[in-house]
């Protein structure tokens, strides 16, 4: 199976903090790949590291063939690696349309009309508010706004950063549904997340990790399986 | 519109740029010199334009960007303020190396062109400089509001990181807004020097506090509240030269802004949290 996305060996580090140690990892085309793990395991770290917003020390990240590692993350993001960032981050002082354009500021000369269009009829919520400050969508809104807007730079991999976070179980259930179904239109997805449960049951592969390094991967079967992890991060529930 | 440049700057990268009085002296200085020595005011003024946009593009390089690139995020260290302060300090004398500290004067060339409403004198400069100012407002509210660049430039000022996220390349987008100062500051330094006849190495002092008071009463980062600002300070400074004189001048234009701060932190027309107001 040929790779879509290959990390080798990475490392990130703040100063003396060592985050992200020595974590290889990889997705290929048309995946489901969640990395788990407690606060502060470095989940969010290594998603920036691929997003290239932090700097990786070692190794190295193979998209599409090329080796990435000197990109900047804007590069990145126009060769098809977009990052849903945690807590959504929304325009606030821009309205839910101008948020959409946003999302399409990589290409360059685009008519997005259309795709816009195309999100409104899947987010009626979004359509009636396309005029609004998006300050004023709720939780559930904003992550479907966050992920719309990262759609519109057209990316072959997306990666989310704690997307159920602050989500009532109803609204998860419906943002997990979303996600699989960007997934089945073609889209690999690499999923961090503290909702292991959720995360595990759409998951094609996991891999956990521990204090910046991977303690384990494998299928869900296989993660679950593993009754030191299940005790520890996968919950009694 | 030095208050628009400074609220540009504010808003944008909440960075107080200090430079911008001397972008605006320079370019007057500039202007005055190019003219004094035979060359067609209009060419001054776009020598003097140039030099400033230049030179904000050299500031950019040296307070801004070194910064971040040394410390991550400049906008959270005094330090690109106090070496923009260090770059006005400097400009300033270069200047008097080169031409003296003495105001110059510049002969106009519409040193007659006023006409009289009811006993009131309007210059005709004056008053195409404020259209000027609010046109120019008025474009760069429909460039922020309308283009590619404009939302760029405003993901930038609500969230930088997410905006490297979008793929805006911030590295790039930030010497747009320092261009735009430099041509705010040129421009205004041009009119200045065209309504008032009159330059020095020290103009860009009284402006600079001038448009700090303006924006600061108009809301910070909100580029039409600095319009207004401006305009606001400018009255008051006529009104109190008319009942009071001259020497108070200073008094009640600081007293208003520190009497607007209290009551109104955010500014008249202005917006709680810099950087998000309205365009």
């Amino acid at each position: 199976m040929t790779m879509l996305l290959n990390i080798e060996e990475i490392d990130v580090r703040y100063g003396r903090n060592h985050a992200v140690k020595d974590v290889s990892l990889n997705i290929a085309d048309g995946e489901i790949v969640t990395v788990l793990g407690a606060n502060g395991a470095g989940k969010s770290s290594l998603l920036k590291a691929i997003q290239g917003t932090v700097k990786s020390t070692n190794g190295s990240i193979i998209f599409k063939g090329e080796n990435i590692n000197r990109w900047s993350a804007p590069k990145r993001v126009q060769s098809g690696l977009v990052m849903v960032p945690e807590g959504r981050q929304i325009f606030i002082s821009m309205t839910v349309e101008e948020n959409l354009l946003m999302g399409a500021y990589s290409r360059k000369n685009v008519d997005v009309t259309n795709e816009i269009e195309t999100i409104f009829e899947r987010f009626p919520n979004l359509k009636e508010r396309r005029n609004m400050s998006a300050a004023v969508l709720s939780g559930g809104e904003q992550q479907m706004l966050a992920i719309s807007r990262a759609l519109l730079a057209r990316p072959t991999v997306i990666m989310l950063d704690e997307p159920s976070l602050g989500l009532s179980p109803i609204l998860v259930k419906q943002l997990f549904e979303l996600i699989k179904e960007i997934n089945s239109e073609g889209l690999s997805i690499l999923l961090v997340e503290q909702n292991t449960h959720m995360a595990l049951q759409y998951a094609d592969r996991g891999y956990v990790l521990e204090l910046g390094n991977i303690v384990a991967s494998g299928t869900p079967a296989d993660l679950l399986a593993d009754e030191k992890l299940a005790k520890a991060y996968l919950g009694g529930d | 519109m030095v208050a628009v440049a400074f609220t540009l700057t504010i808003g944008m990268l909440n960075f107080l740029n200090f430079t911008i009085p001397a972008l605006f002296m320079v370019a007057a200085m500039i202007t005055w010199a190019a003219t004094a020595a035979g060359l067609h005011w209009l060419v001054g003024a776009s020598i003097g334009m140039f030099v400033s946009i230049i030179a904000s593009l050299i500031i950019e390089r040296f307070t801004y960007r070194y910064m971040k690139a040394k410390y991550g995020d400049a906008t959270e260290h005094a330090l690109p303020l106090v070496s923009s302060l260090g770059f006005l300090i400097i400009f300033e004398h270069v200047v008097i190396m080169i031409w003296g500290t003495d105001p110059m004067s510049f002969d106009s060339p519409f040193a007659h062109a006023q006409f009289k409403i009811g006993g009131i004198i309007f210059g005709i400069p004056q008053l195409i400089s404020l259209g000027l100012s609010i046109l120019l407002v008025f474009g760069l509210s429909l460039l922020l509001k309308r283009t590619r660049l404009g939302r760029a430039l405003r993901s930038i000022a609500e969230k930088p990181d997410t905006a490297t996220l979008m793929g805006v390349d911030v590295g790039r987008i930030v010497p747009v807004v320092f261009m735009m100062t430099g041509f705010l500051c040129a421009l205004a330094g041009i009119l200045f020097t065209i309504n008032y006849k009159n330059v020095s190495p020290y103009i860009g002092d009284h402006v600079a506090t001038n448009a700090i008071a303006g924006m600061v009463i108009g809301g910070l980062g909100n580029i039409w509240g600095a319009i207004a600002g401006g305009l606001i300070i400018g009255m008051v400074e006529v009104l109190s030269i008319h009942f009071w004189g001259a020497d108070i001048i200073k008094v009640p234009v600081w007293g208003l802004m520190l009497l607007i701060l209290v009551f109104r932190p955010a500014g008249l027309f202005g917006h709680t949290q810099i950087g998000k107001g309205k365009f």
